[in-house]
């Protein structure tokens, strides 16, 4: 049995492979380019069928909607996370300042502030609700800094490790600002929109192809 | 800050092409609604560190579709004709790229009619080997030499 008929075989039964097996049966060239012919083929039903005037109107009105209602949510949301943050704050503000006191007494050190690293800046408090996520928020921003080295010092807040194969994305220069708050898929995707720059999270670990 | 009005005519001027290539992808037109929308709700919220063009808005969109490619099963994405990245994957920064679709547009006018028949009923309405031969009342061996003879006029087509 020839490639092609495996190939024609395989999209026909894949069940009948291992995962193994069918990354194996595209590691060859020849077979590959057949398999990407057949995607485009597939493909190509759907890139006639491109929106008109009329329909790229609707959808902008549609995600227009979607935003006002997310920003609405949102306005009430942190209202409501202000209000609460502040009546903590204010309720364990006497405990912190005893304990703060009593800890300067005993000789010890306050370090909250070693969460905060920059090799830029760090952002400002203007309400209650970010002075107190500031304490737990990291803001770094990296300028002109190759790819594996924002990913060594990044991954382990995620508590992932990195492994990079390919040079051409290793060595990649970017301008990054990069927070704590950014979840994992976020950052992934967000680096991924950069040209050479292709990664996935494989087995805890950021890997590239 | 990018507001709503910042990028309703990067929106407009755009949104056909990425929702056609979403399409493509993941062969799911409404599925491609939802990763436009993403990838223009992600600049609203100040993802974007460039300004966006229209090649970040495509390759965004890629990146999107491709990784929830890989939540599928590979067996499943064969049989579902998904791309399945591996070290050929820099191919991908075009695809589909013109050149190709004109290829295979080209090739089925080169094929015999049963030849083309059978190509269509399995590439563009997704239809099984046996279920095309039920459908035309021959047998799943014949089908494959139908698609095996289509491949090969493809293939030829593409490397000259």
């Amino acid at each position: 049995m020839d490639n092609l008929d495996k190939l024609l075989e395989a999209i026909e039964h894949p069940e009948r492979y291992s995962e193994s097996e069918l990354r194996d049966l595209l590691s060859d060239p020849e077979t590959n380019q057949l398999y990407m012919l057949m995607c485009a083929s597939r493909a190509e039903e759907f890139l006639h069928a491109s929106p008109d005037a009329s329909e790229v109107e609707r959808q902008w009105d549609r995600f227009k909607a979607k935003r006002r209602r997310k920003s609405f949510f949102s306005w009430i949301y942190n209202r409501k996370v202000a209000a609460v943050a502040a009546v903590l704050i204010a309720s364990c503000s006497i405990i912190v300042v005893g304990v703060s006191l009593s800890d300067r007494f005993l000789g010890k050190s306050d370090n909250r502030e070693t969460h905060q690293t920059a090799v830029g800046t760090t952002l400002p408090a203007e309400t209650a609700m970010q002075a107190n996520q500031q304490l737990n928020d990291t803001v770094i921003v990296f300028e002109d800094e190759k790819l594996d080295r924002i990913l060594a010092e990044i991954a382990p807040y995620y508590n992932v490790k990195v492994d990079l194969k390919y040079p051409s994305s290793k060595g990649v220069r970017l301008f990054l600002k990069w927070e704590s708050t950014t979840s994992l898929p976020d950052l992934i995707e967000h680096l991924n929109s950069f040209d050479r720059i292709n990664l996935f999270l494989k087995d805890d670990a950021i890997t590239d192809y | 800050m990018v507001t709503l009005d910042d990028i309703e005519t990067l929106f407009k001027d755009n949104y056909s092409r990425m929702h056609s290539l979403a399409s493509a992808i993941l062969h799911d037109k409404e599925a491609a609604y939802d990763i436009v929308h993403d990838v223009f709700a992600y600049i609203l919220d100040g993802g974007a560190v460039r300004e966006p063009d229209t090649a970040y808005l495509m390759k965004s969109v890629r990146n999107r579709c491709l990784n929830r490619l890989k939540a599928i099963d590979i067996r499943e994405r064969f049989r579902q004709l998904y791309l399945i990245e591996n070290d050929e994957s820099d191919d991908l920064e075009d695809w589909p790229d013109e050149d190709t679709i004109a290829i295979i547009e080209q090739s089925k006018k080169e094929m015999p009619p049963k030849c083309l028949e059978v190509f269509s009923m399995r590439f563009y309405d997704g239809l099984s080997a046996s279920e095309i031969s039920r459908i035309l009342g021959t047998g799943e061996r014949v089908v494959y030499k139908h698609l095996s003879h289509a491949m090969n006029i493809l293939k030829h087509k593409l490397n000259g």
